[in-house]
């Protein structure tokens, strides 16, 4: 092959690459739109180790291991109330133009996304309900949603993470400060981010929700010292 | 002698200019202001966002959010967050979740993503920013086009009405464009948690003028 043989081959390619995605592009078969999106929240702030301990019914060091598929907790029947118009006759009450809405997004509109984890107890801290060696499941807020698109043929993909509370990552250890759901048994971390510590290779803590008060104590410490914390609390 | 203490003086008056200049220069670096990236549009004058309120099977929650959007539109920020039966701006609901959480909130834009000459339009979540700045979500952003709040009763229920208000003006406030105010010392309704107040205050004023500038409030930063 000569050299201007081998040039209008690459050029053949190029082009008929650029044809396949720009055709894909337009009709939407085969390609993914992922979106990344966050649920601000508001809940407890808990101030120290032993506020925390307290507000926890158990404390365990984990491994998570696997991650199930993510669903939808759907919102309850809506029923909707109407307020009675504002009256206002101030200057404030004479201003203004409506501004227009766009419906969001149909799945994420009826439902807040959570995930179940499965974790192996490495050390049971502190709490009966826990034990050494014990699979337990984790609730959280978040995680990916996969459905197709409005075209049919596309695939649309959101990841949600409740702020400041990342998605968990199999493979990784936490110190998680716990409560159990009586009615399904399944175990959620205390305060969101706040009841999760992330435990580094050389067994330094990084706290989850960086922004609370609790990371300010506790990053960089040793496991062992928020463990003998823990077990220092008393009722 | 007298040179000399001119020169002093003159140095002197040097030193608390700069001084002075330096506290100046550095005080909107000190101020917080907390946004979440992005608004709604905004034309002056009044910013009225209808909200359905989808919460009417629980009257404690219903009852909070109704005077949450008239605590917000009592303020001195163009805020008029008001009540319909249809298709609104902002919708408000429940649901139960073993999660610590007392509620949370989602906000929509439209995202424009362009792939060399192919562009295309979504309507997206808007990924959390905490920006300090309003204008931090990015040029590829609309302003917003829609916002859910979820309230949690499996950890709101045994609130009392008084935080049940709390939470849905916090929650409101984030509809809105504000993000969390993180330092433990600033009065604001977006701090999260256990508060002494339940209504905007002044710092949350200033966030809002910051977001839709119109001079409504006189606020501050913290």
């Amino acid at each position: 092959m000569n050299k201007r043989n081998g040039l209008l081959l690459g050029l053949g390619s190029v082009a008929a690459v650029l044809a396949i995605g720009g055709a894909a592009l337009l009709t939407g078969i085969g390609v993914s739109y992922q979106s990344e999106l966050s649920y601000m929240t508001d809940g407890p702030a808990y101030q120290d180790v032993q506020d925390l301990t307290k507000a926890s019914g158990a404390v365990a060091h984990v491994r998570i291991i696997s991650a199930g598929k993510s669903y939808l907790v759907p919102f309850d029947a809506a029923v909707t109330n109407v307020a009675p118009a504002r009256k206002d006759d101030s200057a404030k009450g004479k201003l203004g133009q409506p501004t227009t809405g766009t419906p969001a997004k149909g799945q994420l509109q009826n439902g807040i996304l959570q995930t179940d984890y499965t974790a192996e107890v490495l050390d049971n801290v502190r709490g009966a309900s826990v034990k050494k060696g014990q699979q337990i499941v984790i609730s959280q807020i978040g995680g990916k949603l996969a459905s197709p698109g409005a075209d049919g043929s596309s695939k649309e993909i959101i990841v949600a993470n409740a702020e400041h509370d990342p998605v968990m990552q199999v493979g990784d250890e936490e110190m998680l400060f716990l409560n159990q759901d009586a009615a399904t048994g399944k175990f959620f971390t205390t305060g969101g981010g706040q009841g999760r510590f992330k435990v580094q290779t050389n067994g330094t803590l990084s706290a989850v929700d960086a922004h609370s008060n609790l990371a300010r104590l506790q990053t960089g410490k040793q496991v062992a010292s928020l463990k003998n914390a823990v077990q220092s609390v008393h009722e | 002698m007298k040179l000399g203490n001119t020169v002093l003086l003159r140095g002197r008056s040097l030193v608390l200019a700069g001084l002075m200049a330096l506290v100046v220069a550095a005080a909107p670096l000190a101020a917080g202001a907390y946004f979440l990236g992005g608004s709604w549009w905004y034309g002056g004058g009044l910013l009225p966002l209808s909200y359905q309120n989808n919460t009417g099977g629980f009257p404690a929650y219903t009852n909070a959010v109704n005077q949450a959007a008239t605590n917000w539109y009592w303020t001195p920020t163009p805020s008029d967050l008001y009540s319909v039966g249809g298709a609104a701006n902002v919708t408000l609901s429940t649901f139960s979740s073993g999660a610590g959480y007392w509620a949370v909130t989602q906000i929509w834009a439209n995202q424009t993503t362009c792939v060399w000459v192919f562009c295309w339009t979504n309507n997206n979540e808007i990924p959390y920013g905490a920006y300090n700045s309003p204008t931090g979500l990015g040029s590829n952003w609309s302003n917003y086009t829609s916002s859910a709040i979820a309230f949690n009763r499996a950890t709101m229920d045994s609130l009392n009405d008084f935080m049940k208000l709390k939470v849905a003006t916090h929650e409101l406030g984030h509809a809105q464009g504000l993000g969390h105010a993180y330092s433990p010392n600033c009065t604001s309704i977006m701090q999260q948690g256990f508060l002494a107040w339940n209504t905007p205050q002044p710092h949350d004023f200033y966030d809002f003028d910051q977001l839709y500038p119109g001079s409504w409030s006189y606020g501050w930063a913290c």
